[in-house]
């Protein structure tokens, strides 16, 4: 993936990928969302990777 | 690259938000992968009709805008011996931060875009995303229809 999609406009004007588009919004399927607490999980990332950098500084000191 | 050079500035502008998948049992291999998160319109071009971009917002008839997320990047980390992160792990844990925007703010499409590769664009269609267009790189989108389940 490239960084450029950050900054790019994304435009259409294919008629036929219009169409297409079209027709995925007039019948979209649902899409199954796991049940998450994001805020929870993150701060349980915070507290993993703090323990992971701790116990690498200390590999590096011993 | 985009990990160490590029994210901490998107975090800091929220330009983009970047999410860690990290494995809490291996302490010291445990960045499993990782994907950023904005937001995008896709502009609808002139060549297209008022009345087909009504149908497309399915709103406002004089929309020529809908809005989107962007999954700006999107990383397994390989250097891992037998990761078992999968691209279907990795969107379970996308959606549900993207349902969190989508209650607050609303938004209808999630694009991507990837390399002209067939092997990742089929992995991106078995995840029920789909060919948009072809530039640089190939566009994909999947609408999002969110619904929670356990």
């Amino acid at each position: 993936m490239s960084t450029q999609s950050f900054d790019r406009t994304f435009t259409v004007t294919d008629r036929k990928a219009i169409k297409k588009l079209n027709a995925s919004l007039a019948a979209a399927p649902k899409t199954l969302v796991r049940q998450m607490d994001v805020k929870t999980e993150s701060m349980r990332g915070i507290a993993i990777l703090k323990h992971s950098l701790s116990a690498s500084k200390t590999q590096l000191q011993s | 690259m985009f990990l160490k050079e590029k994210s901490l500035d998107f975090e800091r502008t929220h330009n983009a938000r970047t999410y860690l998948m990290l494995d809490a049992d291996n302490i010291s291999h445990n960045l499993l992968g990782y994907f950023s998160l904005s937001f995008k319109e896709i502009v609808i071009g002139p060549k297209v009709s008022r009345t087909k971009t009504q149908k497309m917002d399915g709103f406002n008839k004089h929309a020529e805008r809908i809005r989107a997320y962007l999954i700006g990047q999107l990383a397994k980390n390989f250097a891992i011996p037998n990761n078992p992160l999968t691209i279907n792990e990795i969107f379970n844990q996308i959606y549900p931060a993207l349902l969190q925007a989508h209650e607050s703010v609303g938004g209808r499409v999630i694009l991507l875009e990837c390399e002209d590769n067939l092997k990742l664009v089929n992995l991106y269609q078995a995840s029920w995303f789909e060919v948009l267009q072809k530039q640089d790189l190939v566009q994909m989108y999947r609408i999002f229809d969110p619904i929670e389940v356990q």
